[in-house]
């Protein structure tokens, strides 16, 4: 079986429409895992996925991981987070099942239409209303 | 987006917070109605004017994210002291008057 590609069709963003230029995105697994065909044992280490100057992710290369759909065990997930140009937190870590219809390969993308449901399971940003809030840091200042 | 504008922003005894700053940011991680996925760890910092209103600026109204969530907003004088913090919800319109937030958009 072979690695899903992915793809961002829209933009990571800031709150005022501004895109996450050359900023990156880590995805790490839930759990270690094995490919349904015993093509290959995958640890939980850190992979990483450039985005572009549009806030996408990069295309060319492309960029490439293990769909959950063919791992084993079943039920795996990808933590990811996502980070400024600068290295600095600016969204997650969130949830997403990476999906091949059960066969690998292909494109998955991250972005999904309006009134679908969404591809992330978002996780309350506890970390943001920690340094943010609690400690009063200003946590990373749009223009 | 709608564009936020107003605040009148003031002290208790009625004095503008003049040339003070809003931090705003969002509640959490959302999608926008666009497709794109916002980050709620970037702070945008806007300058208030000397009676105390933002420069108009646009945001993701909360009808126009997944899910719909608050911002928090907060106000600093210019001397760094924070005046105001208040999570918002940014009702739908081409505008949004900060300083006509009803209690009703606010949560505490």
């Amino acid at each position: 079986m072979i690695v899903t590609q992915i793809i961002s069709s829209k933009p990571f963003t800031d709150c005022v429409g501004g895109v996450n230029s050359n900023g990156y995105l880590t995805f790490a697994l839930s759990t270690s895992c094995s490919v349904t065909d015993g093509s290959a044992m995958i640890g939980y280490a850190e992979v990483t996925l450039q985005l572009d100057s549009n806030g996408q992710v990069i295309t060319t290369p492309p960029q490439f991981l293990w769909a959950n759909d063919i791992l084993l065990p079943p039920n795996s997930y990808y933590i990811v987070t996502g980070y400024s140009a600068n290295g600095q937190l600016v969204w997650g870590p969130n949830y997403i099942t990476v999906t091949s219809g059960g066969v690998g390969g292909g494109v998955f993308d991250l972005c999904v239409p309006w009134g679908s449901s969404l591809a992330f399971t978002y996780i309350i940003d506890e970390v943001y209303d920690f340094l943010v809030d609690e400690l009063g840091v200003d946590y990373y200042i749009l223009g | 987006m709608t564009l936020i504008t107003g605040g009148r922003f003031s002290d208790f005894a009625g004095n503008p917070i003049a040339n003070g700053t809003l931090k705003v940011r969002l509640g959490q991680d959302v999608n926008a109605i666009d497709g794109t996925i916002v980050g709620a760890g970037w702070l945008a910092s806007v300058p208030l004017d000397s009676n105390g209103n933002v420069t108009p600026f646009q945001l993701w109204s909360s009808a126009e994210i997944n899910p719909s969530v608050p911002y928090r907003f907060k106000v600093f004088t210019p001397a760094g002291q924070e005046v105001f913090n208040q999570e918002i919800f940014v009702l739908d319109g081409p505008t949004f008057d900060l300083g006509g937030a009803s209690y009703a958009t606010i949560s505490y």
